[in-house]
């Protein structure tokens, strides 16, 4: 069975999705459901401050029965995502974390130097590592030599639903790493944005706003299901090479001579 | 008849006023003193924004808001009134208007698509300014180019209300303030009274009277900040969209504007903190310099309680009507939901003489 692998857990969905700005939890509940997502991430950052009056947010998260990844988005600091990552382990009971650690706010890039320290740190504290990080080829093996097995390269800017700004670079990350774990993060905005990046060879999206804030998010969820399959699908079926003529699908019995205008 | 109103949030204060309007007799308890009140409505702005609320919320809250809004100068009228010193409450219905900085001009496009997709209804009540005619109804807001007027919204005075609220309830209801009410007495008064009604609130958060098919109540975290700014010009609320953090501001009687809120999935009390302040008050200035010299009042915090679907629902089980998840709906949905418990004691009533 063709299964995404995170570290020692399987799935066979291969779509990850954020837990934020719904417009309501049931209706949190309900995308989850449909997008056929097995794995969600969740943020407690702005809950660190008072864990016990969060209890009734994480029962939220634990009633929708799928794993959890915690994430540390918004962290600026190793500090701040170390932190983060203890209370998150210790709350959700896992060892995988999404670390996210930001180097400009304007954009939400992730800090490459302080991410791959991190890193580090967290593996030795046995963490099960997801680095957010850009899509360069370079600080992403450095990553992976570190010990991560799943890197989240991003598509575009976070929540900025502008797909995937280099294609060639995701190409690039999935030939020159074959054995990582590639999960597209951020930026994906429309269905055929998912499709595109699993067309790459990419082994899962996550995202959170294409679902969270579109008019519909339910039946996005479920576009989203549909179109991360049909990447994956069209991936694994091996796709046909661009041609720069028309090639006849049909055998062209009847006509005796090749017409040449 | 008698009847015991739990909580002097919005709804136990509106449900409490409207039976003593029917000539019910009522005995209102409440945990904190009743003058002191230390609740999401004290806390909160007091606007009435039923069309923005159409893009999160399901239609029947923006119906039920609309009526509500058309409701309450009747009952701030009906209140002052019962009001011993007979003050007026402050209420404007000068509409609301949503902007966004330039830079974040996409998120103005996401309103106008959400707008337009989801109000088709109350297309009518939307109004796209250009920036001539959003600086003309609004000078202050020259750093905007373009705004959505939505014109059926409004505010109210929730300071006052509380005030003037609280005096005619003392002179019209047995008040036992002070008392927090657990689930048990909260039973117990279901053997003195005809009916109970339940508006704790954020009080019944992990409390709850009976399990609610879209339960458990929880909290959301609402932060906002007052400051007092003479100088500043605003006749109505604004709201300042952003990708991550959408801010109003609202403007109060006396020079006081209200900055909120943000919303943080948790039920804890403890004092704002940096990073909401800074958000907050960095979007304050930017939307006008105006505001730089405005003195901070105060910062404070509100718990709302919310169903699972953000949604307000009345439920009745053994004589205890449970009013309760009006999220940062509460004076939109108050008289709509206070309506509801008034309407199902009278009708019971009279069913009960039938």
């Amino acid at each position: 069975m063709d299964l995404l692998r995170i570290y020692d857990k399987r799935y066979e969905s291969r779509l990850i999705l954020g837990t934020s700005r719904y417009p309501s939890p049931a209706i949190m509940q309900k995308a989850i459901i449909a997008s056929g997502a097995q794995l969600v991430t969740v943020s407690l950052r702005r809950q660190q401050s008072n864990l016990a009056a969060a209890q009734s947010y994480v029962a939220l998260i634990n009633a929708a029965q799928v794993d959890v990844l915690p994430n540390t988005a918004g962290c600026e600091s190793e500090q701040e995502a170390i932190t983060l990552a203890r209370m998150s382990r210790e709350i959700f009971a896992t060892d995988l974390i999404k670390l996210e650690i930001i180097g400009d706010n304007y954009t939400l890039q992730p800090d490459m130097e302080k991410t791959l320290s991190c890193v580090v740190k967290l593996i030795k504290e046995g963490f099960k590592v997801l680095p957010y990080c850009t899509d360069d080829l370079v600080a992403c093996k450095k990553l992976i030599d570190a010990g991560c097995e799943v890197i989240m390269p991003w598509g575009s800017p976070i929540g900025s639903g502008k797909g995937l700004n280099n294609p060639y670079q995701l190409a690039v990350l999935r030939q020159r790493l074959p054995e990582a774990t590639i999960v597209v993060d951020a930026g994906l905005g429309k269905p055929s944005h998912a499709t595109g990046a699993m067309e790459l060879g990419c082994d899962a999206v996550l995202l959170n706003t294409a679902v969270a804030q579109a008019h519909s998010p339910e039946l996005m969820a479920e576009a989203f299901c549909h179109a991360v399959k049909a990447g994956r699908y069209g991936y694994k079926a091996g796709a046909i090479q661009a041609q720069e003529f028309a090639t006849p699908s049909t055998a062209t019995i009847g006509m005796p001579f090749r017409v040449n205008e | 008849m008698k009847v015991a109103v739990v909580g002097a949030g919005v709804v136990g204060r509106l449900a409490a006023l409207q039976l003593v309007n029917k000539g019910v007799a009522v005995t209102l308890f409440e945990k904190t003193p009743l003058s002191v009140p230390h609740n999401a409505a004290h806390v909160s702005a007091g606007m009435l924004c039923p069309i923005s609320e159409i893009i999160h919320a399901p239609k029947e809250v923006a119906q039920m808001g609309l009526w509500g809004v058309a409701q309450w100068p009747k009952l701030l009228q009906q209140l002052q009134l019962l009001d011993p010193q007979q003050e007026p409450v402050f209420f404007q219905a000068k509409g609301s208007l949503v902007v966004a900085f330039d830079a974040d001009r996409q998120c103005f496009a996401q309103l106008k698509s959400d707008l337009t997709t989801k109000a088709t209804d109350y297309a009518a009540n939307i109004d796209w300014l250009t920036e001539n005619e959003l600086h003309q109804l609004e000078p202050s807001l020259h750093n905007f180019k373009q705004a959505s007027f939505l014109k059926p919204e409004a505010q109210l005075c929730n300071r006052a209300f509380l005030a003037v609220s609280t005096r005619a309830l003392q002179q019209h209801c047995v008040i036992y303030d002070n008392q927090e009410i657990s689930v048990s007495k909260l039973q117990q008064l279901t053997g003195e009274y005809d009916w109970v009604v339940d508006a704790r609130g954020a009080n019944a958060i992990g409390q709850e009277h009976h399990q609610n098919p879209v339960g458990p109540l929880r909290g959301v975290r609402g932060e906002v900040i007052r400051v007092h700014c003479p100088e500043a010009t605003l006749s109505r609320p604004v709201r300042v969209l952003h990708p991550r953090h959408a801010i109003y501001i609202v403007p109060k009687p006396g020079g006081e504007f209200v900055i909120g809120a943000t919303e943080v999935e948790s039920s804890s009390e403890h004092n704002i903190t940096v990073k909401s302040t800074l958000e907050l008050l960095s979007t304050l200035y930017s939307v006008n310099p105006m505001f730089s010299e405005a003195r901070v009042l105060e910062a404070s915090v509100g718990i709302r309680a919310a169903y699972l679907d953000n949604v307000p629902n009345v439920s009745i089980r053994q004589r205890v009507i449970v009013a309760n998840g009006l999220y940062r709906h509460g004076w939109l949905m108050g008289p709509a939901i206070a309506n509801q418990i008034v309407d199902h004691v009278i009708r019971r009533e009279s069913e009960n003489i039938a």
